[in-house]
């Protein structure tokens, strides 16, 4: 008696600090990798994207319904959701089929592309 | 920057090789495109000709009817999904926002080595570049007793306007327990699903208003576009009233009579109520005039979507030979992308990319069942070639049906926005 076991909080903080080192680590690389997205986005080629945006415009318009609009779409968000298109996560054939023959640097001018338009 | 010399290909000699061949750009004067045909593909390359050279090209549309009715959606009219002034679209888009100038006349000859265009009042207009984009011309003739005169009485719908209103007014005026006869075209044709979803649409209004009526689809093609989504449809919301007959049925189609309305077939004669009768088509007539088709079809180099018989040349859409890619809408509004790119390359010295080619075919077959199809494609050397394609599944729920048909509406938005805005 009086003596307290100590080791589950040891145990507790151990976890806790390797929880919170890969916190740091995944807020720090998250962060890394906006900041390089970003900068791969003001990089690409946005002449590039408006052509390669006349596939998307045949169906995508500034209002309507049944197909969202991406005039105005912020970069990040529509480089992710392309990606999960080709990668097929998410699930529509028109879409799947649309992103899976584009690269990451047309993914990249699309976005610069559409994120430079008016909402 | 190693992309640059992947796609630029086109930019770099474009301005100084061609300068010497081209007569307007010799003498520094604005480079002249004239599109013929205001559809799906001309209006589109119209478009982004006008659009994208931002006064650098001067652009003329050609196109007869001053209010165009389009051929996609004519069924969903016909099926009562939507109102008749909801497919009709004007020039003014193009005309005031593009300033392209518009003329609405028939184009009636090419002189391809004057590089003029003659419409049908006497007019001539001068061109650099000229874009075909007719869409079809129907054979009559390869239906014995099928005529213009018939197709009062047996419309053929293939070409939207008058013609789909004119099926839908029959199909309303139907006797009770009447009969529908639908012959479809044979293949190469305009919409390759559009027949079915006719039937379809057809087939919802007799439920509706006519249950004990019949369809018999007489059909000169053994297999059909999205043929086991549409059997299996017809069997869930129309059982028993949609009766198909392939050759095998019925042996071939001989004649039509729009005056007994009676269809012949090697089997059997068919007498009719209501009858569609769609015949066998071919390239609009000014491509045939043009001197840019070979048999009924206009081939093309698929980079540039430009004649094989005429480099000054572009013929896009269903008077085209795309090879794979389907005659449709769609299509042509990507073909149209393909050669605006690749003609304000050449006239204009701007860059052109690699092309690329997509289409899908949504289609109706009843309340909130939309099925789909589609490809993207790439520029081969002969040919366009498919990269990749999808289609509907049996068995697909409910919930992705009925996403599927608004889909499609978001679609028609789209597109009819991307050809006339």
């Amino acid at each position: 008696m009086g003596k307290i076991n100590l080791r589950p909080h040891i145990a507790r903080l151990v976890r806790l600090r390797v929880l919170a080192i890969a916190m740091m680590f995944g807020v720090i690389s998250n962060a890394v990798a906006q900041a390089d997205l970003a900068n791969k986005i003001a990089k690409a080629d946005i002449g590039y994207g408006e052509y390669l945006a006349g596939e998307c415009v045949t169906c995508h318009r500034k209002s309507g319904t049944g197909i969202p609009q991406i005039n105005g779409i912020e970069a990040e968000t529509f480089v992710t959701i392309m990606k999960a298109y080709r990668s097929k996560e998410l699930d529509n054939k028109v879409m799947q089929m649309v992103a899976g023959r584009l690269d990451n640097e047309q993914i990249l001018s699309l976005a610069a592309y559409f994120s430079s338009l008016p909402e | 920057m190693t992309s640059i010399s992947r796609r630029g290909f086109g930019g770099l000699f474009g301005a100084s090789a061609l300068g010497l061949a081209m007569p307007s750009l010799a003498f520094g004067a604005v480079p002249k495109v004239v599109v013929i045909g205001g559809g799906a593909g001309g209006a589109t390359a119209a478009r982004y000709l006008a659009k994208d050279s931002k006064g650098a090209l001067d652009v003329t549309l050609v196109e007869a009817s001053k209010r165009y009715y389009t051929c996609f959606f004519s069924n969903l009219y016909i099926g009562g999904f939507r109102k008749y002034g909801s497919i009709g679209h004007n020039y003014y888009g193009l005309a005031v926002n593009n300033r392209i100038n518009v003329v609405h006349e028939w184009a009636s000859s090419v002189d391809a080595a004057a590089r003029s265009v003659t419409l049908a009042s006497g007019g001539k207009l001068s061109y650099d570049k000229l874009v075909l984009s007719p869409g079809i011309a129907l054979k009559y003739d390869s239906i014995a007793g099928y005529s213009p005169q018939a197709q009062g009485r047996m419309p053929h719908g293939w070409t939207s306007g008058t013609q789909a209103q004119q099926i839908r007014n029959q199909v309303l005026n139907m006797k009770k327990g009447g009969t529908f006869v639908m012959v479809p075209p044979p293949n190469p044709y305009r919409c390759p699903p559009g027949p079915y979803e006719r039937v379809s649409m057809i087939a919802h209004l007799l439920r509706e208003r006519n249950s004990t009526a019949k369809i018999i689809v007489l059909d000169p093609k053994a297999k059909f576009s999205k043929m086991g989504l549409f059997m299996a449809g017809w069997e869930k919301h129309y059982p028993g009233m949609i009766e198909w007959l392939g050759p095998d049925a019925h042996g071939g189609i001989r004649s039509v009579n729009h005056e007994t309305m009676e269809i012949v077939t090697d089997l059997d004669t068919f007498k009719a109520d209501a009858a569609c009768v769609v015949p066998a088509q071919r390239a609009g007539s000014i491509a045939m005039a043009a001197g840019v088709t070979d048999g009924d079809w206009a081939p093309i180099i698929p980079a540039t979507m430009a004649s094989k018989a005429d480099p000054n040349i572009h013929v896009l859409g269903d008077a085209s030979v795309a090879s794979s890619m389907p005659k449709s809408g769609f299509s042509a509004n990507s073909q149209a992308k393909v050669a605006a790119n690749a003609i304000r390359g050449e006239l204009t010295g701007s860059r052109v990319y690699d092309p690329r080619f997509a289409n899908t075919c949504w289609s109706l077959i009843a309340t909130n069942d939309g099925v789909k199809v589609g490809a993207n494609y790439k520029a081969g050397s002969e040919k366009i070639d498919v990269v990749d394609k999808f289609v509907s599944q049996g068995g697909e729920s409910d919930d992705l049906r009925k996403t599927t048909y608004e889909e499609s509406i978001g679609w028609y938005d789209g597109i009819t926005s991307d050809m006339f805005s």
